[in-house]
């Protein structure tokens, strides 16, 4: 008898009741959403302020690795991030024609001001 | 003595540029290296100074600026974005003002004039679909995604300091990717690995030296050049007056169109069409009085080649071929044509980043003559960069 005759052995179905493996699961709570205040919760305000030509950019917020909030702006202004967090990540991606200037009015690493020159702009802010 | 307080007044005139460049950085004088020395010619964003026809008895030195440029010196608010806006027609603006010497360097007339773009589809500066075609650009698109997975993953990492410390470095350019720390560079190449990302992906890993500011700009100014291409067409007029009285001895009313005619191609030089027609008021020679009953026009539709460096896209010289038609709409002269046709050669070498030196040829194939000009044009900016570097 051949061997490769031998009926294959079935392989085991994954467990449907098994935890879902998002990347954080291990500290992801739902306290630690947005959609719930926590007392050490802060408004953020990220102001851009656009100079010899127009701009656009797009700020994100990131709590251990999931995507919590983002607002977008067209002219110069500012975006609010409220029940931001110590630890938070602040994402900002647009372009800008001419100049631009970066303020978030919170303890940041890097700190702010920032400024760019025409160009695209990418960066990123930990609020401390 | 005219003449010496003409040459005092032009080395005022540099040294206040130098001056008020060097103080404060004005975003206004830093732009548009990379355009072409013909498109300054036809309308310039800043101030340029000319020396004019440096070898020919009419010399002449001239100042071209903006309404805006002045008044955005005075009230810097006036930059930000929202105000910026709002003042688009005066920014299309270029007024002139010139001083016509003699072979001695004397004065010997005033010039005047005014240009208004009406069509510019070239001013990137205040154009949102200039910042649509950039945001929509796939490049564009992976670096703002690369950008997210990044900070996401570093939001989530127990030194989140540190990295994004690092990080920042790397976006701003201060370091390759190569340079980065082993665990941050894992952490990009991982944010990386995505659908949306994988073209950055094998870029990160087929080249340690990737520099992420490097990039984006490469990206944006590709983008911008051919931005830059668009079409762009000024009208204006000029007069110019005697040495004494001030008195017009002629009026001219010009019209300039420029287009880029190798638009989002790979070709490393730029195809440009510039066509020029002018009607000129002037003093009929044969009449006893000043007066402007001769009546010239003319027609210029030429094609200007611009030489660009393989890396930097800066043009470095410039060829321009052109026609000339010229009709004559007042009474002739002894041996007059009624309508002549030129042919016209300009080359532009630029020996410094904002400093050209245009040489004009033209020749008369009817007669056989050849005619030469040589001038100078020269930005404020590159007078500032040159006082910093004494």
């Amino acid at each position: 008898m051949a061997k490769s005759a031998k009926k294959a052995k079935p392989k085991k179905k994954p467990s449907t009741n098994t935890k879902t493996n998002t990347m954080n699961s291990q500290e992801l709570t739902t306290g630690a959403l947005v959609a719930v205040g926590a007392p050490h919760s802060q408004q953020v305000g990220i102001t851009f302020t656009f100079t010899a030509g127009l701009g656009q950019a797009t700020s994100s917020l990131f709590r251990k690795g999931v995507l919590i909030n983002m607002q977008s702006i067209s002219s110069s202004g500012s975006v609010q991030f409220s029940e931001a967090q110590s630890g938070d990540v602040i994402s900002v991606n647009g372009i800008c024609t001419g100049n631009a200037t970066i303020v978030i009015d919170t303890p940041t690493t890097p700190a702010t001001p920032d400024q760019f020159n025409a160009g695209l702009i990418i960066a990123g802010y930990l609020i401390n | 003595m005219i003449g010496k307080i003409s040459g005092f007044g032009v080395v005022l005139l540099l040294c206040l540029s130098v001056k008020v460049v060097a103080q404060n950085p004005n975003p206004i004088l830093t732009a548009d290296s990379l355009a072409t020395g013909n498109y300054k010619d036809v309308l310039n964003s800043f101030f340029q100074l000319a020396f004019e026809r440096l070898a020919s008895p009419d010399k002449e030195i001239k100042f071209t600026g903006t309404p805006f440029a002045v008044m955005a010196k005075l009230d810097t608010t006036l930059l930000v974005d929202t105000a910026y806006l709002k003042y688009r027609t005066l920014r299309n603006i270029n007024y002139m003002f010139a001083l016509k010497l003699d072979t001695s360097f004397r004065f010997n007339g005033f010039a005047s004039g005014i240009k208004y773009a009406i069509i510019n589809k070239r001013d990137e500066t205040v154009s949102r679909a200039f910042q649509i075609m950039v945001l929509n650009n796939p490049s564009v698109k992976q670096l703002f995604a690369l950008n997210n997975n990044i900070l996401a993953k570093i939001s989530a990492m127990p030194d989140a300091a540190s990295a994004i410390t690092e990080y920042s470095q790397f976006t701003k350019g201060a370091i390759n990717f190569g340079q980065l720390s082993p665990p941050l560079q894992a952490t990009i190449l991982a944010a990386s690995n995505t659908d949306s990302t994988q073209a950055l992906n094998q870029m990160l890993l087929a080249n340690s030296s990737f520099n992420m500011a490097t990039t984006a700009n490469n990206i944006y100014q590709e983008l911008k050049d051919n931005f830059n291409q668009n079409l762009l067409w000024t009208v204006g007029v000029t007069d110019t007056t005697y040495k004494n009285q001030f008195v017009f001895s002629n009026i001219v009313i010009h019209s300039e169109l420029i287009k880029g005619l190798n638009k989002f191609t790979k070709a490393k030089n730029d195809l440009e069409l510039n066509i020029r027609s002018a009607l000129q008021l002037l003093d009929d020679s044969l009449k006893v009085g000043r007066d402007l009953k001769r009546v010239l026009f003319s027609f210029e539709p030429g094609i200007n080649v611009a030489f660009k460096t393989k890396t930097t896209k800066k043009s470095y010289l410039e060829m321009k071929f052109s026609g000339g038609f010229y009709h004559n709409f007042s009474y002739l002269y002894a041996n007059e044509d009624r309508n002549r046709v030129f042919l016209n050669g300009t080359v532009r070498v630029r020996i410094m980043n904002d400093i050209w030196v245009p040489f004009e040829v033209k020749y008369d194939p009817r007669n056989g003559n050849l005619f030469g000009f040589i001038n100078v044009r020269a930005n404020f900016k590159a007078l500032g960069s040159a006082a910093k570097q004494l």
